[in-house]
């Protein structure tokens, strides 16, 4: 383990140094990782660090699951503990390592007694490790900041709480209801019997699961899901509706109305760590700033096409980037340092009576086909905020986007429509 | 003695004899106890260079035999990770030349950290590997589904993403997110002190 605690980097090299780690990056990703490393030199401690604690875990683990087995088998308590080196040790070497074992086992056993006693203390759980917990109808549990638990379903589906976390477990003839009232967790829910499907009560949405694995958390006034397999239905309890989130989608839902957002990542999931440092908001469409979340959005610039649209019927009441957009076949040419950015754009739909097929539309980022066929009342209907986000590489100074209409444009209805753009950097 | 390993060639086996005589006050086990000590960092060092983990054993297992045969070497009070890691990489080397040749893989660019880097690298004390083994049981199981099946069951992550019906990207991340959460746990727990 590295003494020092660092940043950790944006999650396209969190994952080139993961690939690193297991020995499986490719050749383009190699010129990418030693390119990243070229440019960020305190980006070797990460990988560094990875390295280490990867050679830690072989080390770790594998007395922990040695651990797990004697705390099932109390029998096996008896046996002496197996001084196995604490490297694994691959068949083809066999004969040549007993020899060469021989060589030096002997101080490094006794030093070796002494780590394994001193890693093998017991746990402060008193269940087994390794055993979710059963719940009934009616359980509640409450976890501290730093404990985590497995929850057994009486259906056979499992949650993973995380540390803070509380809910409440209840199951009546509609089905299995949970509370989630503080914290995170991942959940991994068998198939539901047909019109019972199981519903989650978080602070700011309600979630109907049919069988899925998602992680949903609440926190700082905002619940969040990311599913991993199957689909999720999601609906805001602040009145703005709700969609179905489908594997490799996230959806955000606050206290306040106009908060509901649909997000889609080119690439990777959003989990890990924020997308980097906010460099540049933009209102599309408007001609004065205003913040928003938090937010300080610029008036519309860097464009070139298109007009504005102002949404007189579609604006939300608190969503101030809501009140028009950049609508029609446009471009967005916006002056950046060289660099890698998380770019973001907000999508709205306008029309009060969205039809799924009508507006579809695409979004070239860099002059590549990022995002095809986007159909914004399809993926959220109206209200909602749907949320693109692509890792984008700026190298000569530009970031460029255009938006084009998948079909002749006969009206604005069909008309590719954008309510804000949010730039983030995340390596220089 | 029987032992497998090569002498290894040049500045290492012509220490001064300054060296050696101080050297010879050092007791053995203290080499032994140093090598545990920097396991893991020579681990990763050697893994950084040959990128395969199970060629990184076979390296750190002669590369430890070497130095519990060779410990007459070491000066005291001298950077023993700096040490290691010079007989670490000349074994490797070694490896490099001859598997890699075979597995047609001496054009792939190679990718070497600062000794600096290293050197900043704090090994498992056993304080460290109370904390870190605490850490992992606090863990939700599915992340120690995840580590038992890439580090006790020494499986691919392609399998692990298979069975667990991730992305292989998401599980990567998944990882990431894992080692962040230990790393923070460790030093919270050693920022504290014993319990």
């Amino acid at each position: 383990m590295s003494a020092s605690i660092q940043d950790e980097p944006d999650q396209a090299f969190c994952i080139l140094a993961e690939r690193f780690a297991a020995g499986t990056l490719a050749g383009s990703e190699r010129e990418e990782f030693r390119r990243r490393l070229r440019q960020q030199p305190d980006l070797e401690r990460y990988v560094t660090g990875i390295l280490s604690r990867d050679a830690a875990l072989r080390e770790i683990i594998p007395i922990i699951a040695k651990r797990r087995e004697q705390t099932v088998d109390p029998s096996a308590r008896a046996r002496p503990l197996n001084l196995r080196l604490p490297l694994a040790q691959p068949l083809r070497a066999a004969g040549r390592r007993a020899l060469a074992v021989a060589a030096w086992a002997g101080p490094l056993a006794a030093a070796l007694v002494m780590a394994i006693i001193l890693v093998g203390r017991p746990a402060s759980r008193p269940s087994a490790p390794g055993e979710p917990l059963a719940v009934v109808s009616g359980t509640t549990l409450r976890l501290g900041e730093h404990e985590a638990r497995s929850v057994a379903c009486p259906d056979g589906s499992r949650l993973d709480l995380e540390g803070g976390a509380e809910m409440a477990f209840t199951e009546d003839g509609q089905g299995m209801h949970i509370a989630l009232r503080a914290g995170a967790m991942v959940a991994d829910i068998r198939p539901q019997p047909a019109g019972r499907p199981l519903r989650i009560a978080a602070p700011q949405a309600d979630l109907v699961v049919i069988g899925t694995s998602f992680r949903v958390a609440t926190d700082q006034g905002r619940t969040r899901l990311e599913v991993t397999h199957g689909s999720v239905r999601f609906t805001s309890r602040s009145g703005d509706g709700g969609f179905l989130v489908a594997a490799g989608e996230y959806a955000t839902a606050g206290s306040a109305p106009s908060s509901l957002v649909k997000g889609l990542i080119h690439g990777v999931m959003p989990h890990g760590p924020p997308l980097g440092q906010l460099v540049l908001a933009i209102a599309c469409g408007l001609g004065t700033s205003v913040d928003y979340d938090g937010v300080h959005y610029e008036a519309d610039r860097d464009f070139a096409g298109g007009r504005v649209v102002p949404w007189l019927e579609a604006r939300l009441p608190d969503n101030p980037l809501t009140a028009a957009g950049r609508c029609g076949t446009f471009r967005y040419a916006i002056p950046l340092a060289n660099g890698r950015y998380a770019v973001t754009l907000r999508l709205h739909e306008p029309d009060p009576h969205p039809a799924p097929g009508r507006r579809v539309f695409s979004i070239d980022v860099q002059g590549e086909r990022w995002w095809q066929r986007l159909d914004i009342a399809a993926a959220v209907g109206r209200g909602p905020l749907l949320d693109l986000t692509s890792v984008v590489e700026v190298s000569q100074g530009t970031l460029d986007l255009r938006c084009f209409a998948e079909h002749a444009l006969r009206s604005d209805d069909a008309s590719p429509v954008i309510a804000a753009i949010v730039i983030r950097l995340v390596a220089p | 003695m029987i032992t497998m390993v090569r002498d290894l060639p040049g500045e290492l086996m012509t220490r001064t004899s300054d060296a050696a005589d101080n050297a010879s006050s050092q007791s053995r086990d203290a080499v032994v106890i140093l090598l545990l000590q920097h396991k893991s960092m020579l681990q990763a060092f050697v893994f950084s260079l040959i990128e395969d983990w199970v060629l990184t054993e076979d390296v750190l297992q002669e590369t430890a035999v070497y130095i519990c045969n060779h410990w007459q070497d070491f000066t005291p009070g001298s950077n023993f990770a700096a040490w290691a890691r010079a007989v670490a990489r000349l074994r490797c080397h070694e490896v490099l030349n001859a598997e890699l040749r075979q597995r047609a893989l001496q054009d792939k660019v190679r990718i070497e950290f600062r000794d600096a880097v290293w050197d900043e690298h704090v090994d498992l004390n056993a304080e460290r590997k109370g904390a870190l083994v605490d850490c992992v049981d606090r863990l939700p199981e599915r992340s120690k589904t995840i580590l038992l099946n890439r580090y006790h069951q020494d499986r691919s992550w392609e399998s692990i993403a298979d069975e667990l019906e991730m992305r292989l990207e998401l599980l990567y991340l998944t990882m990431s997110r894992i080692r962040h959460k230990l790393r923070d746990c460790v030093e919270r727990k050693l920022a504290r002190g014993p319990a």
